[in-house]
């Protein structure tokens, strides 16, 4: 069994033109999610380093704010995803039928806040979000409302972060959603008009159906994204008012990087990435039978 | 027309916070904000005062220059990596392909804590590197360059050996032109993700003069407290760069997440 000189070489090509994302991956990727496992069974902080088995998980199944934060979580997926996927579809169909230039500038203004750095684009929210001086108490003032504390109220803070975070995520939807209208043949919807079907008859019986694949990727994306919510807690609420904003994200980063944590840190990780695995896999279960044709 | 009505009511209601961004960083410094914009008493003076601010340069230059390191490194990594495994048939390829996809369900706060680690480690923080290197694992750019190799015609590659073309040289003249419009848009993908970056960069900065300019900006705001009129210039000074990129490539940004999988 010898390999043939051209084998080899063509083999050691590759390995040469792979070695540079295969290292990256490997050092960035793989070798600190095998920490992650390794760390979570230690106390680690920055003066001890101690193997305690299974304790940060046990303890952290008696830990309120640790279960409430998956619970945070979940909200931001019901509170976003569908929101998100309903606002795609809708403005996605209005963008099909717009001439070449109306698509390009429609869709970038969607895509705006993806070129935008989200540290920017907080620091107008969070403005406008302002209770003193923000514009969103402004417009209630100038109906004769009192002001609301929008970020800290208990009742505003969450549907006040999904408005926020629902505009910021639109752009990457919308493109993707757009290319897989156009690519539903016209006579389809030539066929539907000439047997008096109307606009909405034609969007949800021709269109919706034809773009399955495009909004099942959406709403795993969309739940895998939004149960991961962190930047905008960092930025915009900093997990209050009384942890109501805390996502599992944020709380991480927080155990981690303000009380040095590292070990239960990294339990809570190994935790968030089974319940991630989960929700993608039964949803794709779930829906993938739909799309077989 | 009633649909472009509704689109464009869509867009403005999208626009208000970018209007208010620019409207407010070129208004006289007030606490008190009118709900009807008047445009009187526009001023640069925001602007003059963030450019007098010290280590302004600096941030700037940081950003952009971790920006265009991380870029270099993605389309390198991700061009000749896509290459091989579109192309090329080699033990491991296929296992190495699908375990970076699977990859990419890992939650990034799982790995941010080892990350941060090693960094600290290796003695990395505080330095450029800590913030670009990790560009060099880019997932999604290999993955975007696969499939847009993937449609290059076999015939190619063949002709170019035919015509005594080594392994390098049709790989740098043959294939790389055509997978430009991907290869830009990867570049463009990353110079975003990394000079809007904050929270990496937060833990892989120290020191005030190594900050880039939109993390800058968040400490601004919050050691000196200034009135809103400064912080949306200073936001407005920092989206500028990605705002011009943005301009001169809008295309590409649109079309490259469909490139390669849609047409043929």
């Amino acid at each position: 069994m010898m390999l043939s000189k051209r084998k080899i070489q063509n083999n050691i090509f590759c390995y040469l033109f792979i070695f540079p994302a295969l290292a990256g991956f490997l050092l960035f990727t793989i070798y600190p999610f095998i920490c992650s496992f390794v760390y979570s069974f230690h106390r680690y902080t920055f003066k001890e380093y101690t193997f305690i088995g299974l304790k940060n998980y046990i303890q952290l199944m008696d830990d309120p704010i640790f279960l409430k934060s998956f619970l945070v979580a979940f909200y931001f997926v019901i509170g976003c995803t569908p929101a998100t996927i309903i606002l795609t579809i809708i403005i996605s169909s209005l963008i099909v039928k717009m001439g070449q230039r109306g698509k390009t500038f429609f869709m970038s203004v969607f895509y705006l806040p993806n070129v935008t750095s989200i540290v920017t684009i907080t620091l107008v929210w969070r403005w406008i979000y302002d209770y003193n001086y923000g514009l969103a108490s402004k417009v209630l003032n100038s109906f004769g409302y009192e002001s609301v504390n929008w970020l800290s109220n208990k009742y505003t803070c969450l549907p006040a972060l999904f408005i926020f975070g629902v505009s910021m995520s639109l752009g990457m939807p919308i493109i993707l959603c757009v290319a897989a209208m156009l690519s539903i043949p016209k006579d389809y919807y030539e066929a539907a008009k000439i047997d008096g079907a109307t606009n909405w008859q034609a969007l949800w019986h021709i269109t919706i159906p034809l773009i399955r694949p495009t909004i099942l990727f959406l709403t795993i994306t969309g739940v895998i994204g939004n149960f991961q919510v962190f930047m905008l807690i960092v930025l915009m609420t900093g997990g209050g008012p009384f942890y109501r904003t805390t996502t599992i994200a944020f709380l991480i980063a927080k155990e981690a990087f303000d009380y040095y944590r590292f070990g239960s840190a990294s339990a809570m990780g190994i935790i968030l990435l089974f319940v991630i695995a989960f929700f993608t896999i039964v949803q794709y279960k779930f829906f993938s039978k739909d799309i077989q044709y | 027309m009633l649909k472009k009505i509704i689109l464009i009511l869509f867009a403005i209601f999208f626009l208000i916070p970018y209007f208010w961004m620019g409207y407010l960083s070129f208004k006289p410094e007030s606490l008190v904000v009118e709900l009807i914009p008047t445009f009187g008493d526009l001023t640069l003076e925001n602007y003059e005062y963030m450019f007098g601010v010290r280590h302004f340069a600096r941030w700037l230059f940081n950003a952009l220059y971790i920006s265009v390191m991380g870029v270099i490194l993605t389309i390198t990594s991700a061009s000749m990596g896509g290459y091989v495994l579109a192309k090329k048939k080699f033990p491991g390829g296929q296992f190495i392909f699908y375990a970076m996809l699977a990859s990419m369900a890992i939650p990034g706060n799982t790995v941010l804590i080892p990350k941060f680690l090693m960094m600290k480690n290796l003695g990395l923080i505080n330095t450029y590197p800590s913030m670009y290197i990790m560009c060099i694992s880019g997932v999604f750019g290999i993955f975007l360059m696969k499939q847009a190799m993937k449609t290059i015609p076999n015939e190619i590659m063949e002709s170019g050996q035919i015509d005594g073309a080594n392994e390098l040289q049709i790989f740098w003249y043959l294939i790389l032109p055509m997978v430009k419009p991907v290869t830009i848009a990867i570049g463009l993908f990353t110079f975003v993700g990394v000079y809007g970056g904050y929270y990496w960069q937060m833990l892989m900065t120290r020191s005030e003069v190594m900050r880039t300019l939109p993390l800058a900006i968040e400490f601004f705001k919050g050691e000196r407290q200034p009135k809103i009129q400064l912080t949306m210039a200073a936001a407005m000074l920092a989206s500028l760069p990605l705002i011009i990129v943005f301009a001169m490539f809008y295309k590409y940004f649109i079309e490259g997440p469909t490139m390669g999988s849609i047409k043929g």
